[in-house]
C-alpha cells in the first residue's frame, strides 16, 4: 500500500527507500521545536510558557565567561577541579518553566513547544491570523493542529544537528596508598568552529558510569576509586573533563590508564548568553 | 553563482536566499532535523518505588537495533516535570538518572540516597526516543 506525506533524504540515502533514520526529516514523525530560551534572572525564576501543558525543555549553568556546563542539576561525587561548582533545578508544569538557583544569572533553559508527556498539547502560544509555513504530523489537520503538533512551523526553530563527533580524554592512571586520598583532573577540548556555544545533545554522559553523583548510594568500601565528568561549551570549544579520586583505608588501590570518548551532537540553537 | 539543491527555511530575520549559517535555519536538508519515534504503546507510564527501597528502574524498549538519541522525564508527586538525569523538589526529593542502555533498550532510575521510601511511592515517567543514532557516522 502506497504511503504519502513529505521525506528528505540525507545525501547517498535513497528517499522512497531509504530508513526513517536516515532522512533529514519525513512527516512520519514529529520534531522538536523551540518554543523559548533565555536566563533565568532570579534565583527563583519563571517563563510563562503559555502552552497549557508541561513542555520539555533543556537546561545548562552558565559562568561569567560565558561558559555552559551541561550539567546544572547534580553536583558530582567529588569534582576535583571541576570550573563549575553550582548547581540548581528546572522543572515544567502546566503554566511555567521554573528555574530555582542560589545564584541569579546562572541556569539557561531552552523551552520546547514539545510537551514532556507526549500529548498533543492545549493551546499555542498565540492564536491569531498569521503568515509561514506549518507542516504537521500524519493524522493532524495542518489547519487546526496546535503548533506542538506540527513537525515544521517557521514561527520556531528545529535543532538542526550541524556536527556530531567523539571527544577523548585520556584518563591518567591513578594510585592511592593506605589512608592516602589521590586527585587527578584531564580533559581535551574540541574546537567546534562555530561563532557561540550551541545547545549540544551528550546522551554518553548521562548514561556511562563516569557520572557519578554526590546524593546516590555510593555502595563503596573502604577503598575505593570514582570518576566525575564536566562538560562544558563556550565560544570556540568543547571541553570534557574527568576528575577522579582514589581513597585507600586499608590497601593499596590502583586503577590503569585508559580513554574515555563520549559522542556529542551539536545543534543550531544558539545558548544565551 | 554555485547550484545547490534541497530545502532551506530560514528563522525570522534571516535571507533564506543567501544565508549559510545554519543558526538562521530551522530546516536545511543539509543537516538533520531530530526526529521522534511513536510510543508503541508498550513504554512504562508509572513506576513504583516499593516501601523501604531506595529506587526502582524501569526499561524503555525501543528496538531500533542500535542505540538512539532520547530525552527521559519524570513527574514528580507535585505535578512538576522533572528531567532525566535530574533531581525533583518533592517531599522525597526524588532523582532520576540513566543506568544503562542497549541496542534495544534504555533503562533509567528514580530513587534517592537518604533512606528508603516510607511507602510505596509512584511516579508518572515520559519517554522521547528519536530515531536518530547515537553515532556521529551517521550524521
Amino acid at each position: 500500500m502506497g504511503d504519502f506525506g513529505g521525506r528528505v533524504s540525507k545525501q547517498g540515502v535513497n528517499v522512497l527507500t531509504g530508513a526513517d533514520k536516515d532522512m533529514l526529516w519525513t512527516t512520519k514523525l514529529r520534531g522538536l521545536n523551540i518554543r523559548a530560551k533565555g536566563i533565568a534572572n532570579a534565583t527563583s525564576f519563571n517563563f510563562a510558557h503559555g502552552l497549557g501543558y508541561k513542555p520539555a525543555f533543556a537546561g545548562y549553568i552558565k559562568d561569567a565567561t560565558p561558559t555552559h556546563f551541561l550539567n546544572y542539576h547534580h553536583a558530582p561525587f567529588d569534582g576535583y577541579q571541576f570550573e563549575n561548582t553550582t548547581y540548581g533545578d528546572i522543572y515544567t508544569d502546566g503554566t511555567n518553566l521554573h528555574c530555582e538557583c542560589a545564584t541569579a544569572n546562572k541556569l539557561v533553559y531552552l523551552c520546547y513547544l514539545n510537551p514532556a508527556n507526549g500529548g498533543s498539547g492545549a493551546t499555542s502560544p498565540a492564536a491569531s491570523k498569521d503568515h509561514g509555513l506549518r507542516m504537521s504530523n500524519d493524522g493532524v489537520d495542518v489547519l487546526t493542529g496546535e503548533d506542538g503538533q506540527m513537525l515544521i512551523h517557521s514561527k520556531y526553530q528545529s535543532p538542526l544537528i550541524i556536527l556530531a563527533d567523539a571527544i577523548t580524554v585520556n584518563v591518567s592512571a591513578i594510585s592511592a596508598d593506605p589512608g592516602f586520598t589521590v586527585r587527578q583532573s584531564d580533559f581535551t577540548d574540541y574546537t567546534h568552529g562555530r561563532a557561540q556555544a550551541n545547545h549540544i545533545i551528550m546522551p554518553d554522559l548521562y548514561s556511562s558510569v563516569m557520572f557519578a553523583y554526590s546524593t546516590e548510594p555510593s555502595g563503596l568500601g573502604p577503598d575505593y576509586i570514582v570518576y566525575d565528568v564536566e562538560v562544558s561549551i563556550d565560544a570556540t570549544k568543547i571541553r570534557v573533563r574527568v576528575s577522579a579520586v582514589a581513597s585507600s583505608s586499608f590497601a593499596t588501590i590502583s586503577a590503569n590508564a585508559f580513554t574515555y570518548s563520549p559522542k556529542f551532537f551539536l545543534t543550531n540553537i544558539i545558548l544565551p548568553t | 553563482m554555485p547550484l545547490d539543491f534541497g530545502i532551506k527555511l530560514t528563522i525570522e530575520g534571516y535571507e533564506v536566499l543567501t544565508d549559510t549559517t545554519p543558526e538562521h535555519h530551522s530546516v536545511w536538508s543539509k543537516y538533520k532535523n531530530l526526529k521522534m519515534m511513536d510510543d508503541p504503546g508498550t513504554w512504562p507510564t508509572s513506576v513504583t518505588i516499593l516501601s523501604g527501597n531506595f529506587n526502582v528502574d524501569y526499561t524503555v524498549t525501543h528496538n531500533l537495533g542500535y542505540q538512539p538519541l532520547f530525552d527521559l522525564y519524570f513527574e514528580d508527586l507535585d505535578g512538576r516535570m522533572v528531567h532525566i538525569p535530574g533531581g525533583s523538589l518533592d517531599t522525597y526529593g526524588t532523582n532520576g538518572r540513566i543506568v544503562s542502555e542497549t541496542t534495544n533498550a534504555i533503562t533509567a532510575r528514580l530513587g534517592r540516597a537518604s533512606s528508603g521510601y516510607p511507602s510505596n511511592v509512584t511516579y508518572s515517567v515520559f519517554h522521547y526516543v528519536f530515531v536518530d543514532p547515537n553515532d556521529p557516522a551517521e550524521y
